[in-house]
């Protein structure tokens, strides 16, 4: 009887061996699989595959006049490097509202704002948020002019003016 | 006659075909596996129509070299920008045209893995290591995009290929891609220093180590002499980075499933075996693994699944060796099993003796 259960226990690690390789090929699949899951700028509010973003950032500013400073609320390198305009992302506690972004950008001398609105979001900064949400884009018309608009697969992209204090 | 020697000669053929397919089948399940990888990446980066913030940021930098202006953001490793500004010096500026470079890094990384790994554990061994890196997802995530880790990988990996070696010109290579490691992405040269401790102290010979030191050092400080004047300074991170916990985070044992899979439980398994430690090409890997999962773990705010991408090797390096270990393992267990089988015996023959002595009242004379 031992000599039975010895015989079948000196088989158990090819079974322990098995059972291991079945998880490393079925939970590396399962992970490859899932990563995107993870992995936010591959997901499904990454817009690494809109085919209109980059035309749509050039069309957007071209009217705005060279070396002008674009205000800008998301995607600030891509913005920069398409538009060929310098960028500025207004957040570490400077601009926490819509009054103090006016100060800011006039003390800045920047005219130009360039909002991203995706998925619900004018932004990803949290203390930019009230100001760059839908209600709060409503209320910037009384200090900015809106340029322009134009929409994308992932995103609408706002073009305004600040309005010159005479 | 003619028949015969027509059929002998047909089996003679099979035969060779057999011992090919027999020495060879798993390099050419290699190769059609990097086929099917290359086309695989080709699929996905022809969709990509916007480079990533980070992405943007090597173009920037790119151009900035390419033609002569101030760098954009001087903290970011210099070698991307530099082969993308090669490359553009060439064919004009046009990101369309790098959009595939770092996964050629990749799949480079992977061709070195499986050549290292072939040569010193056999080409089953090399080739799952070799396919889990490559399929594990933030690797081939990131390496869509125009960022570092590839190439980082890449330099690393081929560090590490010669230094296993133990020809002298190998490790003054060596140090050259050391430097380069350092160039492409900057936190991952300690990678590169450790596995270059290790095969040093591995190596018993100073003369070596003497070597990469003298190849290495010159390439570094033209490294960061270059950088240093074109941006008029030298940094290797923001400072919000470079702050240190000494009470290290759990973020990565958190999430080692999510980034590594399952394959990541058998990592302890492989730790545990007295095996692991009895083969010394394993210890620059386990070295490669530890001090790699210490340091991203001590940083104090950043942490993320793509810095693991370059210590990936070494974890599945210790997955599939904590398979091995249980498969050739077996006749240990099996006399394990027999030893314990013995002293259980013996055990219960004393019990009974002692019982024996006892009833007698005789305990202790025997």
């Amino acid at each position: 009887m031992t000599r039975l259960i010895i015989a079948k226990l000196k088989k158990i690690h090819y079974w322990i061996a098995g059972a291991a390789i079945t998880m490393v090929l079925v939970g590396a699949v399962y992970a490859h699989a899932q990563s995107k899951n993870h992995l936010g700028a591959f997901g499904d509010t990454a817009n690494i595959n809109d085919d209109l973003y980059i035309q749509a950032v050039k069309n957007l500013t071209k009217s705005v006049p060279k070396n002008e400073t674009l205000v800008v609320t998301a995607n600030s390198a891509v913005i920069k490097y398409f538009s060929d305009h310098p960028v500025k992302v207004p957040w570490r506690g400077k601009v926490t509202s819509e009054k103090t972004l006016l100060t800011w950008m006039s003390n800045l001398g920047y005219k130009y704002l360039v909002v991203v609105y995706t998925h619900g979001k004018g932004t990803s900064i949290t203390e930019l948020r009230p100001i760059f949400s839908n209600k709060g884009l409503r209320a910037l018309s009384a200090d900015f002019q809106k340029l322009g608009e134009t929409r994308t697969e992932s995103a609408k992209l706002l073009l305004y003016k600040k309005i010159e204090q005479l | 006659m003619a028949l015969e020697n027509h059929n002998n000669l047909r089996r003679n053929e099979n035969k060779n075909i057999l011992s090919f397919l027999k020495s060879y089948g798993i390099d050419i399940a290699f190769v059609i596996f990097c086929i099917f990888l290359a086309l695989y990446y080709t699929d996905f980066i022809s969709v990509l129509r916007v480079p990533s913030h980070d992405g943007t940021v090597y173009l920037m930098n790119a151009h900035d070299w390419l033609n002569n202006e101030p760098l954009d953001e001087i903290y970011r490793p210099p070698l991307i920008s530099w082969i993308i500004a090669g490359i553009w010096s060439i064919t004009g500026e046009n990101w369309l045209l790098v959009k595939g470079l770092q996964a050629m890094f990749t799949i480079g990384a992977g061709v070195v893995l499986y050549i290292l790994l072939r040569k010193y554990k056999g080409n089953v061994f090399a080739f799952g290591v070799t396919a889990l890196t490559m399929i594990n997802g933030p690797v081939f995530l990131f390496s869509t995009q125009i960022l570092t880790e590839g190439l980082a990988l890449f330099f690393l990996v081929l560090s590490m290929y010669f230094l296993k070696s133990r020809k002298e010109k190998y490790w003054f290579l060596a140090g050259i891609t050391i430097a380069l490691t350092f160039a492409s992405r900057y936190p991952v040269f300690l990678q590169a220093i450790a596995i270059f401790a290790v095969e040093s102290i591995l190596s018993r010979k100073p003369k070596l180590a003497l070597r990469t030191i003298s190849s290495g050092v010159p390439a570094l400080i033209l490294i960061a002499l270059v950088v240093y004047l074109k941006a008029g300074t030298f940094t290797t991170a923001l400072s919000k980075d470079t702050t240190i916990d000494p009470f290290l985070s759990p973020y990565y044992l958190v999430n080692s499933i999510n980034i590594w899979g399952l394959p990541f439980l058998l990592v302890p398994i492989a730790l545990i075996y007295r095996r692991t430690y009895d083969d010394k090409f394993n210890y620059s890997f386990i070295v490669w693994f530890v001090v790699s999962l210490l340091f991203w773990s001590a940083s104090s705010s950043n942490w993320q699944f793509r810095f693991a991408i370059q210590y990936t090797p070494a974890v599945y390096f210790l997955s599939i060796l904590a398979i091995e270990n249980i498969v050739k393992s077996g006749i240990s267990i099996n006399s394990t099993i027999v030893s314990y089988h013995g002293a259980i015996r013996s055990r219960l023959r004393r019990i009974k003796r002692i019982s024996k002595y006892e009833l007698f009242g005789d305990f202790g004379n025997e």
